[in-house]
């Protein structure tokens, strides 16, 4: 009985300071991305765009993103003349912070170079309200918004079938609400992600693409888009995309002109 | 005298220069006064020289007769053009024939030697009728019918064509000749020709009628003159007749009084006008075979496409000039070329076509694009295919043009291109900058690491519904034992009382009244205990009444209940003699309040 005590205080002992290893290593290199961070705003200050747009970059690949990350290589890409890329990380960033108003302010200046003038079909009002309360918090704050009425509502149950109080009817409702509560924020979470996940946007980043009928090079020119303009992937064929432009028109378009917003 | 000499002067000059630019070539030709002649009849050959030779060795003249010559003449010209003098001096040699037999003949040439070179000139065909043939054949023609109407009439107009078949789309060549005997002294030059319909129609530029031609018609000696030439093109199959059309026409017809009048004014003239109606035609015109796509109207021979393009590498919004030629012989004017597809990021307007006849029936249409790449990249210019009809193969033939690759350079001082989209609105948002980058230090998180895709977000749910469960069942469990215990209190009441109520009958036979009431006492309230789940130390009249109540017992039932259990308790404390002792009747009662209870309390 007393060794094996002891043992268990040693494995604790010894997943105490794994913990505080992996603890400190991850803010040791957090500290470390900051600092690259900070190095490329550092070039951009001094006008060397290319090599801030590089360490940028650099930290995208790392796994790291951040949506003033994503401002910042923008507003990279849009001194250089690369409006394509600008609206491309713009709308990148955008997908974390839908309402960022500097994001929102730098992308209609870059989307002002582009050639493409596309009316938008205006989105059924109750889908944009809709949508912009899916917006209103990330994610994963949705997913705990979720799990904690949960919570709320199993106690409420418990409650109720122990204890026999005056308040039943209230708690009752509460119960009712906080799953309804729970449900939503549930599905809201999983909306938020998949806004940020599904891939179903991208923008074209060459100076001008024909758009084709069939997914070939033999295919008929539809329609000619321009660099910076943002399409919906519908489907993928081989190395083709099915595409839409936001007034209705749809076509072809080879992988290598886009870039998608992810 | 000094302006005489100076003209003599000038006029030696003159000569003398003259003699520098004489032609260093001989022109020699040969012409006869009419091709056609009567057997008798006389005829001249001129040998026409530009330069004075010595001596024209003249060909035999076989089959005719030589009746004299040569008389000389000369002629010269002399032309001031611009300062420049040119002076045409020609020498004729003219001899005279006579026909002698019929027959078609052709006159050698003749030679001259000159500068020490033999020229020869050219050879002369001439027809030689028999006069005797043209007085019989009225007579054989009138059998011929339709001939009969040619060459019964001394003036005609005729409509030839070269073909009285032809494709859709195969020129045929039509002409209007006027035959006539008698002299012909005017016609009407804007007559209506007839109407083709389903035809193209072109005209073909002919010179003036001045002098007509002698013609050999079936024997007979008739001066034509080409009226009108023109050339069509069939637009639809089928047989078209063509209706003959009129002609007014003026002839001078000379009478012959036989007289001796004659003798002093010559015959009589008189100007006659006529109306002369044409002969009426057929033709048939085939419908071409089934076409391929590429075939847009050519049908003819020799037919061939060209394309020219002036550069290869161009500047953005810099025109290129795209040039397709299509030449040969057949309908050129009216082929048209497919439709091209221009790469749809190059600006193109509608070609300039140019058309420029080579000969009658055969030219050059050419088709100029101006193409202008607004935007940098690389586009192509497909290869365009033609299909023509062969009028030789009775087939289609296509050809092909190259392809071409065009590099759209972007130009340096273009900037239009990039604002090209922007309305005014925009522009003055240009004028502004972006804001700047934020330089704060930021939170960084991985990307795409969400609760949501985790499963330790759904085991939560899964934990905490698991033990929602657990605890409901738990619960659930522990208030069945509950109830169970109530139903076996129940269900036993009834039991425990009877047994009593035994015992209590006993003791009626002992006659033991005191215990009797205390056993039947006990007895009812161990089964309202029971029966009403009244614990005992609840266990008074007031919660037996309420519970009674609540149960839906009759009033009168509760009411008997009760007072049965107020006998019961005041039998046992009171005094012997004062209580009934009808003990049995006690005993009965109970039994019935206990089977009555029985049937109206129901759970």
């Amino acid at each position: 009985m007393n060794w094996s005590n002891k043992l268990n205080i040693k494995t604790m002992k010894k997943v105490f300071l794994i913990y505080i290893y992996i603890i400190l290593s991850s803010i040791l290199y957090a500290s470390k991305l900051d600092s690259l961070f900070q190095q490329a705003n550092t070039f951009y200050a001094k006008g060397d765009y290319q090599k801030a747009i590089k360490l940028y970059d650099s930290i995208i690949k790392k796994g790291y993103v951040s949506p003033y990350l994503y401002y910042n290589l923008g507003n990279a890409y849009y001194k250089l003349g690369k409006f394509g890329y600008a609206i491309l990380n713009y709308e990148k960033g955008l997908l974390y912070t839908p309402y960022d108003e500097n994001l929102r302010y730098n992308l209609e200046l870059a989307k002002a170079h582009t050639i493409d003038k596309i009316e938008e079909i205006p989105e059924f009002f109750l889908k944009k309200w809709y949508r912009s309360f899916v917006n209103l918090v990330p994610s994963n704050t949705w997913a705990i918004i979720s799990l904690s009425f949960f919570i709320l509502f199993i106690t409420c149950i418990i409650f109720l079938i122990t204890y026999e109080t005056k308040i039943k009817t209230l708690l009752f409702n509460i119960a009712i609400l906080s799953i309804i509560f729970s449900i939503i924020s549930f599905i809201n979470a999983g909306k938020r992600k998949n806004f940020i996940t599904a891939k179903k946007y991208a923008i074209i980043v060459v100076p001008s693409v024909n758009v084709k009928s069939t997914p070939n090079e033999y295919g008929n020119d539809v329609f000619i888009l321009h660099e910076g303009t943002k399409v919906e992937i519908i489907e993928s064929i081989g190395n083709w995309k099915n595409i839409k432009i936001s007034d209705g028109n749809e076509g072809y378009l080879p992988l290598n002109t886009i870039e998608i917003i992810e | 005298m000094k302006k005489y000499f100076y003209i003599i002067i000038s006029a030696i000059f003159i000569i003398s220069y003259n003699n520098k630019i004489k032609s260093q070539n001989l022109e020699f030709q040969a012409y006869v006064s009419s091709k056609v002649v009567k057997v008798g009849e006389q005829f001249t050959i001129t040998y026409q020289l530009n330069n004075k030779v010595d001596n024209i060795n003249i060909p035999s003249f076989d089959n005719f007769q030589l009746l004299g010559g040569p008389s000389v003449s000369s002629s010269s010209s002399i032309q001031i053009i611009n300062g420049k003098v040119s002076q045409e001096t020609s020498y004729g040699y003219t001899y005279y024939l006579r026909a002698i037999k019929p027959g078609k003949f052709t006159i050698p040439p003749a030679t001259v030697a000159w500068k020490n070179k033999t020229y020869q000139c050219n050879t002369i065909e001439i027809e030689v009728v028999d006069e005797k043939s043209i007085q019989q054949t009225p007579s054989s023609n009138e059998k011929k019918g339709n001939t009969s109407n040619i060459t019964g009439e001394k003036i005609f107009v005729r409509v030839h064509v070269d073909k009285a078949e032809a494709y859709i789309g195969e020129p045929i060549t039509v002409w209007i000749k006027i035959y006539t005997k008698l002299s012909l002294s005017g016609y009407d030059q804007n007559f209506k020709e007839p109407l083709f319909p389903g035809f193209y129609k072109e005209n073909v530029d002919i010179p003036p009628l001045t002098n007509l031609e002698r013609e050999n018609i079936e024997g007979e000696i008739f001066y034509t003159g080409l009226l009108r030439k023109f050339i069509l093109y069939p637009q639809k199959s089928g047989e078209i007749n063509i209706e003959p059309f009129f002609i007014d026409v003026v002839v001078r017809k000379t009478m012959r009084r036989g007289d001796i009048f004659d003798e002093f004014f010559g015959p009589m003239v008189s100007d006659e006008q006529m109306t002369l109606k044409s002969n009426s035609l057929k033709l048939k015109i085939k419908p071409l075979p089934p076409s391929p796509n590429s075939f847009t109207g050519g049908v003819g021979r020799n037919f061939n496409i060209k394309s020219y393009i002036d550069k290869n590498i161009v500047k953005t919004n810099d025109a290129i000039s795209y040039k397709i030629t299509i030449s040969g012989n057949g309908n050129i004017k009216l082929i048209e070329l497919p439709e091209i597809k221009f790469p749809s990021n190059v600006e193109s307007y509608d070609p300039k076509i140019n058309f420029k006849k080579t000969g009658e029936t055969s030219g050059t249409k050419s088709f100029e694009y101006i193409l202008i790449p607004r935007y940098p990249g690389k586009f192509d210019l497909p290869s365009i295919e033609v299909s023509f009809f062969d009028l030789d193969k009775k087939n289609y033939i296509s050809y092909k043009t190259d392809s071409y690759t065009i590099e759209v350079e972007k130009s340096p001082g273009d900037t239009s291109l990039i604002y090209t989209g922007i309305s005014k609105e925009d522009v003055k948002i240009v004028g502004k900058d972006i804001r700047y980058i934020y330089t704060k230090n930021i939170k960084l998180f991985k990307k795409n690491d969400f609760l949501f895709s985790k499963s330790i977000f759904y085991i939560t749910y899964l934990l905490l519904s698991l033990f929602l469960i657990l605890y409901i069942i738990f619960r659930k469990q522990a208030i069945r034992k509950r109830e169970d215990i109530y139903f076996i209190k129940i269900s036993r009441a009834n039991k425990i009382a009877r047994k009593r109520l035994k015992y209590a009958k006993k003791l009626i036979k002992e006659n033991k009244t005191q215990e009797f009431y205390e056993e039947i006492s006990h007895a009812l309230w161990g089964y309202l205990s029971d029966k009403l789940l009244i614990p005992i130390a609840l266990l008074n009249r007031e919660n037996v009444y309420n519970e009674l109540k609540q149960k839906n017992v009759d009033n009168e039932q509760i009411e008997k209940t009760l007072k049965l259990l107020d006998m019961c308790e005041f039998a046992r404390f009171a005094p012997i003699n004062t209580i009934s002792t009808d003990l049995q009747n006690t005993y009965n009662n109970s039994m019935e309040i206990i089977i009555e209870l029985e049937q109206q309390i129901k759970y």
